[in-house]
């Protein structure tokens, strides 16, 4: 008899330990406010470390999705090409076929340029690229469009992973380490200097996300971080009219904004990115 | 007698040297020369598009007799890996006084589309490097630009950049204020600004700075809508670089 219900109760113990298992995993992306105010804090400075499982993921927590589109772009200012661009698409499914779930990843992180290409005098940590100023590019916050409307947003998760087996230093966009963590992100397309966190329904903007983490090869502030996280954004991108297109390259789909952390002059970069049909 | 005599010929002679003294002074009265000492930074041309406001202007290039053509350049303006315009810029040099220079600059603007919001670029001011430590003179041309030259100064601070009337003095920079865009909201298109005009002495000759001249855009709601970009332009060699914020703290300590 005693036997006969252990077997029930086993299973049950195992189920909770699997939750368990499972639970700092799903529980790591952050769905974003659709209403009131848009920014959510994830880990500001003086960053917490090791950090808050606020929106922190691993590549681990990718494992149910496929890499379906990657590209890599010049981050150009006045000419000059102070970064790189590295933009990528997931989709949930396995081996080589989405789910019919329709749910996308569309994921970026950048690394700025180290080499001085002009004016070396200047500042011979990365390329100059103003004619006032020997600071190196610094971007303080990423903006992309997303699916949704200000009348009928759509769910937007959030996530960010700081890289993987690699260094600091690394050239490679798996294994390279970013130094500083993502500080807020929410839907707005406002950053640094013109919105104070969490912000208020004025500052929402339910067509773009926004993820605020200060790159900088030469940071004035004394951490440089050249990388910055992978920022992951993830929706439901349903099939376009049947077509089969879920999503494609869109004009002026991202932005890098420098916000003047350390009176930079503000500068905002607008150029394509992958977003959601 | 011999006066009566030659009565003819002196004032025939009189006419012509008042003719010419004449040609001369309008010829150069469109260059004005600008402030480097002092909080009137801005010297004032043409703000509100007169036909009768003749300031700073000049009716042929290079606006002053004596020079001639020592280089000439286009470029294409690129924002957002966009091409919005093209750049044209001239340089004279004096043939009596060589080490006297005209710099010269133009835009044409074009409607492309360059960020999200659709509209097209808007320039608002134009800014060239020269030497700090020589003055300047600056004239403009219309040269079928809608739009006259508004104001000019020695300053790196354009439209919505500062507060009150005058910015603050830069003299490695000359600004020019004028309002340049292919399809402006304000009803009134100028797609090319006139020859914007910069004459100053460069003792060592000129070079290309590949981040000599600023564009600016900031016509906007907001200031941190604003945009500018940096490319490549003439300017006298010698110009110094911008000091790094380190330094200027020091220097007001």
């Amino acid at each position: 008899m005693k036997t006969s219900y252990m077997f029930p109760y086993a299973w049950l113990l195992c189920a909770v330990v699997a939750l368990f298992q499972h639970t700092p995993a799903q529980a790591a992306w952050c769905t974003l406010p659709d209403t009131g105010n848009p920014i959510i804090t994830v880990n500001p400075k003086p960053f917490t470390v090791p950090p808050p499982s606020t929106c922190l993921l691993t590549y681990a927590d990718l494992s149910d999705y496929i890499e379906v589109a990657s590209r890599q772009a010049n981050i150009t200012v006045s000419g000059v090409v102070v970064g790189t661009l590295y933009d990528r698409v997931w989709c949930k499914g396995t081996g080589t076929t989405c789910d019919s779930s329709n749910t996308y990843i569309i994921g970026t992180r950048v690394r700025m340029a180290e080499t001085p290409v002009n004016f070396p005098g200047r500042n011979p940590n990365c390329p100059v690229w103003s004619g006032t100023s020997n600071d190196c590019f610094e971007i303080n916050n990423f903006f992309r469009n997303i699916r949704g409307t200000n009348a009928s947003p759509v769910t937007a998760d959030v996530g960010y992973i700081m890289g993987g087996s690699g260094t600091a230093n690394d050239t490679d966009p798996i294994d390279a380490v970013a130094v500083k963590y993502l500080e807020y992100t929410g839907k707005t397309y406002k950053g640094l200097n013109q919105v104070t966190p969490p912000g208020s329904s004025t500052d929402r903007d339910n067509t773009k996300v926004m993820f605020w983490a200060d790159t900088n090869v030469f940071d004035p502030d004394g951490e440089n971080s050249q990388w910055s996280p992978w920022l992951l954004v993830r929706q439901n991108c349903p099939n376009d009219g049947g077509t089969g297109v879920h999503y494609q390259l869109g004009n002026f789909a991202i932005k890098y904004w420098q916000g003047g952390e350390e009176t930079q002059i503000p500068t905002n970069i607008q150029a394509q990115a992958y977003v959601c049909k | 007698m011999n006066m009566r005599g030659k009565s003819p010929y002196w004032r025939m002679g009189l006419c012509i040297g008042l003719a010419f003294a004449g040609t001369q002074t309008a010829l150069a009265a469109g260059f004005e020369r600008l402030s480097r000492t002092g909080d009137e930074v801005l010297t004032y041309c043409n703000p509100t598009d007169s036909g009768l406001n003749h300031a700073c202007r000049v009716t042929s290039l290079p606006g002053e007799p004596g020079y001639l053509l020592v280089a000439a350049r286009s470029a294409p303006l690129i924002y957002n890996d966009v091409t919005i315009g093209t750049l044209y810029e001239k340089v004279w040099r004096k043939a009596s006084r060589p080490r006297l220079y005209i710099f010269g600059m133009r835009v044409v603007m074009n409607a492309e589309q360059w960020d999200s919001s659709g509209a097209a670029f808007n320039v608002n001011d134009l800014f060239r490097q020269t030497l700090p430590n020589r003055r300047v003179s600056i004239a403009y041309y219309q040269a079928g630009a809608t739009k006259a030259l508004r104001h000019a100064g020695r300053t790196v601070q354009g439209l919505n950049e500062f507060e009150g009337y005058e910015p603050e003095r830069d003299n490695t920079w000359v600004d020019f204020r004028v309002d340049v865009n292919a399809a402006d909201p304000d009803g009134v298109s100028s797609a090319q600004s006139p020859w914007l005009l910069t004459k100053t002495r460069a003792p060592s000759g000129f070079v290309l700075n590949a981040l000599g001249l600023r564009v600016l855009n900031s016509d906007v709601a907001d200031v941190f809508d604003s945009v500018d970009f940096f490319t490549a332009g003439y300017q006298p060699d010698g110009v110094p670089p911008p000091e790094d914020d380190d330094d200027e703290e020091e220097d007001d300590e």
